[in-house]
C-alpha cells in the first residue's frame, strides 16, 4: 500500500519489467476477441483481417508470430496492446493439417471461427475435413463461413448496384451458376457453420466501384454471434472509426480504444487505489506511440505536457473515483467506465494537441481542456452505447 | 575437313618454299642475310600445324563419339551413360599396344557390359545371368553394325585397311604427347616468347602423319566404347527382349515421327476411341488438375470445339477421351479429361481413373487455376506419379507442362485485354501472371517441363494463350511424348510377344499329349 501511494504520489510510472509484468496480467482478463481464421491460402483472409482492423496487407504479413505448429497469431494494433486478436491457421491445402494441437490450444482462447471460401471453388477437402474434427471439438464456439472471391462467378463484371444478398443467401436475381455453387457450400458446410456470409472485399487497385461488397454483414454476423463480453470491443472499434476520416485519427484510434480498453480492465480490480498507477503508465505508454504516429518527439516533457497537463485535474477525479469502490458491485462497474473515459478522452485529446502543432498552430492549454472534456462526453456514450447494444444482442440470442 | 580448308593449308605450306625456293635463297646467301630469316618457315608451318588441329574435329567427329542421351532414355539410363562417359574418358591411360589389341577390345566390352548390368540388377551376385541368349545376340548384332557402318563412313579408305596396317597404327606413341602440348599451350599463354621455341623444337620435327594415326585410334575406341555401352544401356533396360531387328523398326518409326517442325493447326477428328493397336505411336495426353481448375475448358479451347462439357460444379466423372490431330506434325493426340481431385466428395473410383490415365500417358497437361495458390494436392499428385515411375525403371515419365488458367482472374481483375507479355512484364496484369508463373516453378521446379498461362473461357469469348503459347511448347515436347509412348508399346510388344510364344509352346505340348493319348487309346483300342 505504501509503495502504492509512493508511486501515486511521485506520479511515477512503473518500470517497464514491472510494466509487462502486470500488463500481462491485464490481458488475460481483457475482453480482446480472438478469431480463428480458416480457409487455404488465397481464399481470403488476409482481406478479411485487411477489412476488420483497416491495416495494410504488409502490415498483417509482417505481425503474424509463430503461434502452434500449424498457426500463427496477429496481434492488432499491437501486441502490447491489442484489441482484436486473428490466429491464422497456415498451410491448408499446402500440407497435411493435423487439427488436434490447435484444437487443444485455442479450446478456450478463441472465440469465433471465420472459415473463408472461395464461393467458386469446390476443392474443400483440405478445409472440410478438420474442419469436423474441430467442429466436433467445441460445438459451442460459433462458426461463420465466408463465401469469398463473389466476383469469379461474373468475370469482369462490377458486382450488382443494390447488393441481393442483404436479404437472403441465395437470392435469385443473381447468376444461376452462383446461386448453384453457393447452394452446393450450403450443402458441403451443413452443420459445420452457423452463418454463411457472401463477400467480395478486394484492393482497390481491382478496381471494382464496391471494393468491401458484403463487408457490413460480415460485421454483423460476428457482432451477432460473438460471446457478448467480447462483442463491445467489437462494436467499440466499429463505431468510433465510422467519423473518422484523417490518415493518423485512423492509425491512432486503434491504439487509444485497446490501451482504454487495458485501463478498463486495470479498474475493474476490487481493491482501491492500486489500479492507478496501472492507469497512468498505461496513458503514458499510449501518449508514446500516438506521439510517434504524429511524428512527435517524445521527451518526458512533451509527454507530461499532453497526459500531465490534465494530470492536476485527472488525479483528483481519480482519487474521488477510488473511494468508489468502497461499494462493490456498482463502484467497480463505474471505475472501469471512468478509466475507459478517461483514458480515451487523453488519447483523443493529445491527438487533437499534435494534430494541431503539425499543421503549425500550437492550442491553449484552454483548448485542449475543452477538447478533453468534450471527448470525455464522447467516451461515455461510447461505452454506455456499446454496452447496451451489447446486452440487447444477448437478449436476441436468449 | 572441306576442301578449301586443305587448301588453305596447303598455300601456307607453299608460301615459305615459294619465298626460299624461287625469290631468294640464293639472294640470302649471297648478303648472308639467311642467319635472320630462318624462323620463316618454322612460323608457317607451325601456323598450319595449329589450324589442322582445330579442324581436325570435323575429321574424327567428336560428337559421335561423345555420348549424347538418347530421347527414350529413362532417368536410369541416362544414370547408366555416366558409365560409360567414364569409360570413354579412361582413354589416356590406354596404350597404342592395346589400342590395336583385339583382346583388350573384347575384354574393354566385358567389363562394360558387366558394370552396366550391375547398375540395373544392383542386388544379384550375377547380373548377366537374368539377360537372355536373344538380347546379348542383338545387343552384339546392333554394336557391330553401327561400327561397321561408322568405319565405313567416316574412316578415310578403311575398307581396304588390313590388320597388318591397323596394327601399324600403333606404332606411333601419340598419347602422352598430346599431354605435353597442353602444357605447352599452357606456357605459351603465360610467357609468348615460349612460341618461338617451342614451334621451332617441335613442329618442325613431327610429321602430320602421327598426329593422324592418333586421332584414328583414339577416335575408334570412344567409337566403340559409346557403341558397346549404348547396347548395353538398351539390352539391360529390356528393350532388346525382342531381338534387333523389332528394336531397329521401333527406333526408325520413332525417328520418322519426330522429324517435323512446323505448327500444327488443330483439328478435332470425330471418332471413337480405337482399340490400342500394336505400333500406334499416337500421343496420349492426361489433362489432370483439382476439381475445377478447368480441364474441360482447356480440353475445348484445344479442340477448339465445345465437346467438353463444363460446369461451375464439379462435372467430369470418369475419365473421357478426345482426339485431335496436327496434320503438320503428323501427330495424333488423345486427351484425357479426368476427375478433378482435391474434391472432399470424390470417389476412390474417380481418383483410381485420374491415376490410371496418367500412368498411360505420354504428356500430362497439369492444369492449376491461377487464382488459388493452395497446391498441396498438386504436389501429392505430381509424387505420386513420380514414385509411380520410379517403381517402373523401364519406362521414360512423361513430360509435365504446367498449365495456369483462369489468369484473367488475377490482379487486377477487372482487366482483361490480352495478350499479355508475361516473360518481360510491363504492366500490372502481365506482372501478375508473371508471379503466379514463377510461384508455381518456385513450387515444383524442374519436375515441369514448362509453365504455360492461359485463359480458356470459350463461353464468355475469352481464350488467350492456347494457340500462341501452349500449342507450341506441346509441339516442342512432342518428341519426347512419342519416345515415352515408344517405351511403352515396345515393352507392352514385348510381354505380348512372350504371351504368343508360351502360348505356341504351350499349344505345341498340349497337342502332343494329346496325340500321344490318341496313340495311346489307338493301340490299346486295337488290342
Amino acid at each position: 500500500m505504501f509503495k502504492t501511494l509512493k508511486s501515486l504520489l511521485f506520479h511515477r510510472p512503473p518500470s517497464d519489467d514491472q510494466f509487462q509484468d502486470e500488463q500481462a496480467r491485464l490481458l488475460e482478463h481483457a475482453p480482446v476477441p480472438v478469431f480463428w481464421m480458416f480457409g487455404k491460402t488465397g481464399s481470403g483472409k488476409t482481406s478479411t483481417v485487411r477489412y476488420l482492423t483497416g491495416a495494410e496487407d504488409a502490415r498483417i504479413g509482417s505481425g503474424y508470430r509463430p503461434e502452434t505448429r500449424h498457426s500463427q497469431r496477429f496481434d492488432f494494433p499491437s501486441e502490447a496492446s491489442p484489441l482484436l486478436r486473428f490466429m491464422d491457421t497456415r498451410g491448408l491445402g499446402e500440407s497435411a493439417y493435423d487439427p488436434d494441437e490447435d484444437i487443444r490450444e485455442f479450446a478456450q482462447s478463441t472465440h469465433l471461427m471465420i472459415v473463408t471460401v472461395r464461393v467458386m471453388d469446390h476443392a474443400l477437402e483440405s478445409v472440410l475435413a478438420p474442419l469436423r474434427t474441430i467442429r466436433k471439438a467445441s460445438p459451442e464456439r460459433p462458426v461463420v463461413l465466408a463465401l469469398t472471391c463473389l466476383h469469379e462467378a461474373y468475370p469482369q463484371q462490377q458486382h450488382p448496384e443494390v447488393d441481393p444478398f442483404d436479404d437472403q443467401l441465395i437470392p435469385e436475381t443473381i447468376p444461376l451458376d452462383l446461386q448453384r455453387s453457393i447452394r452446393k457450400q450450403q450443402d458441403a458446410f451443413a452443420g459445420l457453420v452457423d452463418r454463411i456470409v457472401p463477400i467480395d472485399l478486394t484492393k482497390p487497385e481491382e478496381g471494382f466501384d464496391q471494393p468491401e461488397f458484403g463487408g457490413e454483414r460480415l460485421k454483423q454476423a460476428l457482432l451477432e454471434l460473438l460471446p457478448a463480453a467480447f462483442r463491445q470491443t467489437l462494436l467499440q472499434f466499429d463505431e468510433s472509426m465510422q467519423s473518422l476520416r484523417d490518415m493518423k485519427e485512423r492509425q491512432a484510434q486503434p491504439i487509444i480504444l485497446s490501451h482504454s480498453m487495458l485501463a478498463a480492465t486495470a479498474a475493474a480490480v476490487p481493491v482501491p487505489w492500486v489500479d492507478i498507477p496501472s492507469v497512468m503508465a498505461i496513458q503514458s505508454r499510449m501518449t508514446y506511440k500516438l506521439a510517434s504516429i504524429y511524428g512527435q518527439s517524445v521527451d518526458r516533457n512533451v509527454v507530461l505536457k499532453g497526459a500531465g497537463l490534465l494530470g492536476g485535474r485527472l488525479l483528483a477525479r481519480m482519487l474521488t473515483r477510488e473511494s468508489l469502490k468502497f461499494i462493490p458491485y456498482v463502484g467497480i462497474a463505474a471505475n472501469a467506465t471512468l478509466a475507459f473515459a478517461y483514458t480515451y478522452a487523453t488519447g483523443r485529446a493529445i491527438c487533437w494537441y499534435f494534430g494541431q502543432v503539425n499543421s503549425g498552430h500550437v492550442p491553449s492549454e484552454e483548448q485542449v481542456s475543452d477538447i478533453w472534456r468534450e471527448q470525455l462526453n464522447q467516451a461515455a456514450k461510447l461505452w454506455q452505447r456499446t454496452h447496451e447494444t451489447g446486452n440487447n444482442h444477448d437478449g436476441n440470442d436468449a | 575437313m572441306k576442301t578449301w580448308q586443305l587448301v588453305v593449308l596447303g598455300v601456307l605450306l607453299a608460301i615459305p618454299l615459294a619465298v626460299f625456293g624461287v625469290l631468294g635463297t640464293w639472294a640470302l646467301w649471297r648478303t648472308g642475310s639467311l642467319i635472320w630469316t630462318w624462323w620463316i618457315p618454322p612460323t608457317f608451318w607451325g601456323l598450319g600445324y595449329l589450324l589442322a588441329r582445330r579442324w581436325q574435329a570435323s575429321l574424327y567427329p567428336a560428337s559421335r563419339t561423345r555420348i549424347e542421351p538418347a530421347l527414350h532414355w529413362t532417368p536410369q539410363d541416362e544414370e547408366a551413360m555416366q558409365i560409360v562417359s567414364r569409360r570413354q574418358q579412361e582413354i589416356e591411360e590406354v596404350t597404342p599396344a592395346q589400342m590395336t589389341d583385339p583382346q583388350f577390345y573384347l575384354k574393354t566390352a566385358t567389363d562394360l557390359s558387366l558394370e552396366i548390368a550391375r547398375h540395373y540388377h544392383p542386388n544379384t551376385s550375377d547380373p548377366l545371368s537374368s539377360l537372355t541368349v536373344v538380347e546379348i545376340l542383338a545387343a552384339a548384332h546392333l554394336a557391330l553394325e553401327d561400327v561397321e557402318r561408322w568405319a565405313h563412313r567416316s574412316l578415310p579408305a578403311s575398307h581396304m585397311i588390313t590388320v597388318r596396317q591397323w596394327r601399324l597404327l600403333g606404332k606411333a606413341p601419340g598419347w602422352y604427347r598430346a599431354a605435353r602440348d597442353v602444357t605447352w599451350l599452357a606456357s605459351l599463354y603465360l610467357n609468348p616468347a615460349n612460341a618461338m621455341r617451342y614451334l621451332v623444337t617441335r613442329f618442325t620435327m613431327d610429321p602430320f602423319t602421327q598426329e593422324v594415326q592418333t586421332g584414328v585410334l583414339a577416335a575408334f575406341y570412344s567409337m566403340f566404347i559409346r557403341q558397346v555401352g549404348y547396347y548395353c544401356i538398351e539390352m539391360n533396360s529390356g528393350r532388346l527382349r525382342a531381338g534387333a531387328d523389332h528394336y531397329r523398326a521401333a527406333m526408325a518409326r520413332l525417328e520418322s515421327r519426330t522429324s517435323t517442325k512446323a505448327l500444327p493447326g488443330p483439328t478435332a477428328i470425330d471418332a471413337p476411341p480405337p482399340e490400342e493397336e500394336i505400333g500406334d505411336t499416337s500421343v496420349t495426353v492426361a489433362v489432370i488438375g483439382q476439381v475445377k481448375a478447368g480441364k474441360s475448358s482447356l480440353i475445348n479451347a484445344l479442340i477448339g470445339e465445345n465437346r467438353a462439357a463444363v460446369d461451375v460444379l464439379p462435372k467430369t466423372q470418369d475419365v473421357e477421351e478426345y482426339r485431335l490431330t496436327w496434320p503438320d506434325q503428323q501427330a495424333e493426340l488423345r486427351l484425357l479429361d479426368t476427375a478433378g481431385y482435391a474434391d472432399a466428395g470424390a470417389t476412390r473410383e474417380q481418383l483410381r481413373g485420374m491415376y490410371s490415365a496418367f500412368e498411360r500417358s505420354d504428356l500430362v497437361l497439369l492444369v492449376l487455376d491461377a487464382r488459388s495458390p493452395a497446391r498441396e494436392p498438386d504436389r501429392v499428385v505430381l509424387e505420386t506419379m513420380q514414385t509411380w515411375y520410379h517403381e517402373r525403371k523401364q519406362l521414360k515419365p512423361p513430360p509435365v507442362v504446367a498449365v495456369l488458367t483462369h489468369i484473367d482472374g488475377l490482379s487486377p481483375v477487372l482487366e482483361w485485354t490480352p495478350p499479355y507479355d508475361w516473360v518481360e512484364p510491363t504492366t500490372p496484369k502481365a506482372k501478375s501472371i508473371s508471379e503466379a508463373a514463377a510461384y508455381q516453378i518456385e513450387l515444383f521446379g524442374e519436375r515441369l517441363s514448362a509453365v504455360v498461362p492461359v485463359c480458356s473461357d470459350a463461353a464468355a469469348d475469352r481464350v488467350s494463350g492456347v494457340d500462341e503459347e501452349l500449342v507450341p511448347v506441346m509441339v516442342t515436347l512432342l518428341d519426347q511424348a512419342r519416345a515415352s509412348a515408344l517405351l511403352r508399346t515396345l515393352h507392352h510388344e514385348i510381354r505380348q510377344e512372350r504371351l504368343r510364344q508360351l502360348r505356341t509352346q504351350a499349344l505345341g505340348v498340349g497337342r502332343l499329349l494329346l496325340e500321344s493319348a490318341r496313340d495311346f487309346l489307338e493301340r490299346e483300342l486295337r488290342r
